[in-house]
């Protein structure tokens, strides 16, 4: 479908090359430059816009990169400076300018900053949401490349051949943990991925020489295995034109990941607030000479534009650019009444899920086998890591979606034995080992599920997941802040929580960080019965979840329960009363149930337990009830206690139910330190049977 | 023109008789509805309470709490819009607690008396129901009132006093160690009324006369079960308040009220009945007309009587117009009491001991013979500025006759 490139030596400079529609191109660098004009005459002195990122120096090459990236299939990521890539796959003029205006509509609906951009329909590459963070575009542009190949190879769906993921950078985010994660699974794994590096010599006011020794990457990973390399101006409109399209077609020949840089004037500051001091005059001079929109006047001029087509092109481009400006700054303002939707997926008025436009299962309008809430117990009670295996297994086998990856999940099957047998069940391209970098993992599951799968990668211990806490915030808040165009769901495996002995590695919970970042479901089962119907649960789910895994409850004879079904699923934000009575309430979750089940006994006092089994959601109705006819309430955490789930529990019974206290609402946690190896000190300093018996009989009686 | 209705009490209930403000159950600037209960009235040793005559918003308080009112008097003042001056509210008790060090983990708690420490719960319970702290007794740690101590409370019938207050250690003068017990108003009363009779009105005279009560008891064996079967039980003092009323129909000067210039006599014979309430103290629920009543009749408004008064139910009508008094002190124990002071504005009051099987001496055909009897000292102690040794003493006899001679 796509021929090789034709080969143009350098000093061909004057001869038009033939892949690209040549005034298409002039007409989009014109309409990148005319709004950029715009935006530093009139919009930022008028102050409104207020972040303003012109493109000029990067826009030709840009815009030539985005021509090539025509098939369906294709995704494209950059970061603040990628305006032009976007106009070259289809951007709409008036949405363009309406994002930093912060009017309605566009990418985000005044959401977000005006040049974090995503792009969910086009004719060619979608955009992936961009992210303001520098460097975490990488990994799920690998994410993307890898679901091609798994579209293709696994799926077979031959619409998936042919297409690549590529991701734009600057000479600064070559230092950033993201590129070096996503260069390696891209090499490791052969992924269809363009690396495309714009080098202006500067990350803001760092210079390049700081993010590469010598400032040249290519010179650097020339002897990277299984990446192809070019290297060129990004102004020379042919030079820069034979490099795109060899490198692009080298990709979609499924030769593996290339990586391209070009070089570039950054014509303007950083952005419109930076005066760029740190440049030399010289410097700027000569950023000027290279400006590559007169070399493309010039390399238009004798063939295919004269002088006065190319000014007749530039007055029709202005007009085209004020008009949509006009009609850009008469959009409404923003609604604030609607400023709380899409953090979490959500249905309209009349019941129907308001489905994001691109990522996720339900974009694609999967269908899943019949599911129910009600438990069908069959055989001897198994282990939960038993049970999260088998709810693996049958997702696995009914969902071809599913991925399930992580360190050691595939031939070792996990750490923990979670895995065990998947990988030789269903093979290395659905139940895989992943390189050692969480960020990794989680930023390629945001490519795979934007490109409809459900990755269900899993993080080794707890402490692992500061890593990715970059992936893990930004897939969040993907919803909200594309406006609902765009969704990443997944399920994050983490086993967590003390085991036979604790340490401050391997044994942490602080489950409370994401039920305060944004737009992530929590679940923490304590039994494996509850542990299948979560875990199904989420990984039907239309958002992403994090399903925590407490290490001694995984074997724990506590927590084992026959097998409950393929079919059985259980709602987020039901909490389970494990007894009932009118002396206390006790909200508790994970390893502390058993514990809690314990002490109420040894009190001989009937009192309400509730399992919150979810963090986020969770059951505040169910706890407010309870509250409400016991008056008394001690809340117990493994997690310690300093702001942790407790705290925010305590702090909304303090507000609901007030005028119902008949003593105060009582934490009862880990102390704030981390958690200790030695088994004494552990058991020293995690709540205990005995220390939550006096609790309870002290609020009782107080 | 703002519309203000006083707060008076109402006629009819207060009759010539002393009360005290008990507790006042709104406060100014408390929004009352037309009926709704705003003061209850300590009276005669029954509570009553005083409703909102109009809604609207209680303006002011003109009584205090334990302050005497009269007929008449003026308690307060409701407005249809509001009150002149807010009367400051109660400051909830303040629970504060030591800034926390990072190393403490403990939270501060309140040791020691806890009494007064109110959660939010109680606090609602309070506001809803109009309770103050001194009515409840705290089971909660420290002496706290919990919200199941209030639950309590309010599902106990109502008493006609407050819960008697936790007795507090005071230094005594002397070296005796000792706990003050604060007066309760009955008890109050009740002091008063004794100094007033015995010591500031009426010169006490008692004479001692006994009963056989062999006629009695057979009776009432008889009756007994014809009376059960019409729901009614038959007690002896049912025979006592009966011949009661025939020795002051032999005697009428005995059922009556001395006045400076004259001796008023009644044509009723309204029979008090002396009703311990245990700790508590003493009421004497009247069953009027008595001289109109039979056996039966007597008995059945016993009962009634004695259940009320068992349960709180009296109302002040109960206790009023009594013109003789019966006291049954013999139920606890004392063979004779003497004297027994008069319930005031009467003239004597009869006091029956306590039942005891004797050996006397009767004439059996000229001859001296003992028998055991069951015996009853029975006394009548007198105001003697009207009545003498000869009606005291006929009036006894009267009474003797009537219940040896029972049929």
């Amino acid at each position: 479908m796509y021929p090789d490139a034709v080969s143009h030596s350098p000093d061909d400079q004057n001869t038009i090359h033939p892949r690209f529609d040549w005034k298409k191109i002039a007409r989009l660098l014109l309409t990148s430059r005319a709004m950029d004009d715009l935006e530093e005459t009139r919009f930022l002195p008028e102050r409104k816009v207020l972040y303003q990122f012109s493109a000029r120096g990067h826009d030709l090459a840009q815009i030539m990169l985005g021509s090539l990236l025509t098939h369906p299939c294709d995704a494209a990521s950059g970061y603040y400076r990628s305006r032009p890539l976007l106009l070259s796959l289809g951007l709409d003029v008036e949405d363009g300018l309406a994002g930093p205006l912060m009017r309605t509509g566009g990418y985000s609906g005044g959401r977000d900053i005006g040049v974090v951009c995503n792009l969910p329909e086009t004719e060619g590459a979608i955009v992936l949401p961009m992210s303001g963070s520098v460097g975490s575009q990488y990994t799920p542009i690998a994410g993307w490349a890898q679901a091609i190949t798994y579209r293709r190879d696994q799926l077979k769906e031959s619409s998936w051949k042919g297409a690549i993921g590529c991701v734009l950078g600057g000479d600064g985010s070559v230092a950033t943990n993201g590129f070096w994660a996503a260069l390696t699974m891209a090499t490791t794994l052969k992924l269809p991925m363009l690396f495309y590096i714009e080098d202006n010599g500067y990350g803001i006011s760092v210079p390049s020489t700081k993010q590469t020794p010598g400032g040249d990457i290519t010179k650097n990973l020339a002897s990277f295995q299984n990446l192809e390399i070019y290297s060129g101006d990004g102004t020379a409109p042919h030079e820069a034109a034979c490099i795109l399209s060899e490198a692009v077609d080298y990709v979609r020949n499924e030769n593996g990941p290339a990586l391209v840089r070009l070089t570039v004037p950054r014509l303007s500051g950083h952005s419109g607030q930076d005066t760029q001091t740190y440049k030399s005059a010289e410097f700027v001079a000569e950023e000027k000479s290279r400006d590559p929109l007169p070399k493309l006047r010039e390399y238009l001029a004798s063939a295919l534009l004269s002088d006065q087509e190319w000014q007749e092109l530039e007055a029709e481009v202005n007009d085209q650019v004020e008009a949509a400006a006009e009609r850009a700054l008469a959009r409404p303002e923003p609604d604030p009444a609607g400023v709380q939707r899409h953090v979490f997926s959500e249905t309209d008025a009349s019941g129907q899920p308001e489905v994001q436009i691109k990522g996720g299962l339900a974009s694609e309008g999967h269908t899943f086998p019949p599911s129910t809430t009600t438990p069908a117990p069959e055989g001897a009670r198994i282990n939960m890591v038993t049970a999260i295996r088998r709810t693996l297994e049958s997702e696995l086998e009914t969902n071809p979606k599913v991925m399930v990856f992580g360190e050691d999940v595939g031939a070792k099957g996990g750490v923990h034995a979670a895995t065990l047998g998947l990988h030789d069940t269903f093979g290395e391209r659905r139940v895989f080992d992943t390189s050692l970098s969480e960020e990794g993992i989680i930023g390629r599951a945001v490519g795979l599920a934007y490109a409809g799968l459900m990755p269900v990668p899993e993080i080794q211990f707890r402490k692992y997941a500061d890593p990715a806490t970059e992936q893990i915030n930004d897939c969040g808040t993907i919803r909200w802040r594309t406006n609902n165009r765009f969704a990443a769901p997944m399920v994050i495996r983490i086993p967590g929580g003390f085991f036979k002995c604790g340490d401050p590695w391997h044994s942490e919970c602080k489950e409370v960080v994401w039920a305060h970042g944004l737009g992530w479901q929590v679940a923490f089962p304590s039994n494996a019965e509850d542990a299948v119907g979560l875990l199904r649960a989420a990984m039907r789910n239309n958002n992403p979840t994090i399903f925590f895994e407490h290490r001694s409850l995984l074997d724990g004879p506590g927590a084992r329960r026959p097998y409950p079904g393929d079919a059985f699923m259980l709602p987020f934000g039901v909490a389970n009363h494990v007894s009932r009575g009118d002396a206390l309430t006790v909200v508790t979750w994970g390893a502390m149930v058993e514990r809690c089940q314990k002490a109420a006994a040894k009190t001989g006092r009937d009192m309400d337990v509730l399992d919150l089994r979810t963090i986020m959601p969770w059951d505040k109705e169910a706890v407010l009830t309870s509250v409400k006819r016991t008056r008394r309430c001690l809340i117990v955490h493994e997690d310690n206690l300093t702001a942790g789930f407790g705290a925010e529990i305590a702090a909304i019974l303090a507000k609901d139910a007030f005028w119902d206290l008949d003593a105060p609402v009582e934490r009862l946690t880990m102390p704030d330190v981390p958690n200790p190896h030695n088994p004494g000190l552990l058991n020293a300093v995690v709540p205990s049977v005995e220390q939550i018996a006096e609790k309870m009989n002290e609020l009782m009686a107080c | 023109m703002t519309e203000t209705m006083n707060i008076i009490i109402p006629e009819g209930q207060q009759e010539g008789t002393v009360s005290t403000i008990g507790t006042w159950l709104k406060k100014p600037g408390d929004t009352v509805a037309a009926n709704e209960p705003v003061v209850e009235l300590e009276t005669d040793k029954v509570n009553t309470e005083i409703a909102a005559p109009m809604a609207g918003i209680l303006d002011a308080i003109l009584k205090e709490e334990g302050e005497e009112v009269q007929p008449g008097d003026i308690l307060g003042r409701i407005s249809a819009d509001g009150p002149k001056a807010q009367a400051p509210s109660e400051a909830a008790p303040q629970v504060v607690l030591p800034v926390q060090t990072p190393a403490q983990m403990e939270v501060q708690t309140h040791d020691g008396d806890r009494s007064s420490l109110l959660s939010p719960s109680v606090r609602r319970l309070f506001s809803e129901h109009g309770l103050d702290r001194s009515q409840i007794m705290g089971t909660g740690k420290g002496g706290r009132i919990t919200y199941n101590d209030v639950q309590q409370y309010l599902a106990s019938p109502k008493s006609a006093v407050k819960a008697e207050p936790k007795p507090a250690t005071r230094p005594t003068n002397g070296t005796i160690p000792s706990r003050m017990v604060p007066h309760t108003s009955m008890r109050r009363r009740i002091a008063d009324h004794m100094v007033e009779s015995l010591m500031r009105v009426a010169p006490h005279v008692t004479s001692i006369f006994e009963m056989d009560m062999s006629a009695i008891m057979a009776d009432r064996k008889k009756q007994k079960p014809l009376f059960a079967a019409r729901g009614v039980h038959l007690t002896y003092t049912a025979y006592f308040v009966a011949a009661s009323v025939a020795a002051c129909d032999a005697v009428p000067e005995v059922n009556s009220r001395f006045h400076e210039h004259a001796v008023e006599i009644f044509e009723d014979v309204n029979v008090g009945v002396g009703t311990a309430l245990g700790d508590k103290g003493l009421v004497v629920p009247v069953i009027h007309r008595a001289q109109q009543m039979n056996l039966l009749g007597i008995a059945e408004k016993l009962q009634d009587l004695t259940e009320r008064a068992r349960h709180n139910n009296m109302v002040p009508s109960d206790m009023q117009n009594g013109t003789f008094t019966i006291s049954n002190h013999g139920v606890s124990g004392s063979l004779i009491a003497a004297p027994i002071i008069i319930n005031q504005p009467q003239s004597a009051i009869l006091g029956v001991g306590k039942m005891q099987k004797r050996i006397m001496v009767v004439e059996v055909n000229g001859q001296d013979a003992t028998v055991i009897k069951p015996m009853c000292y029975v006394t009548l102690s007198i105001d003697h500025r009207l009545l003498d040794a000869y009606q005291t003493n006929k009036f006894l006899s009267k009474f003797v006759e009537v219940i040896e001679n029972w049929t």
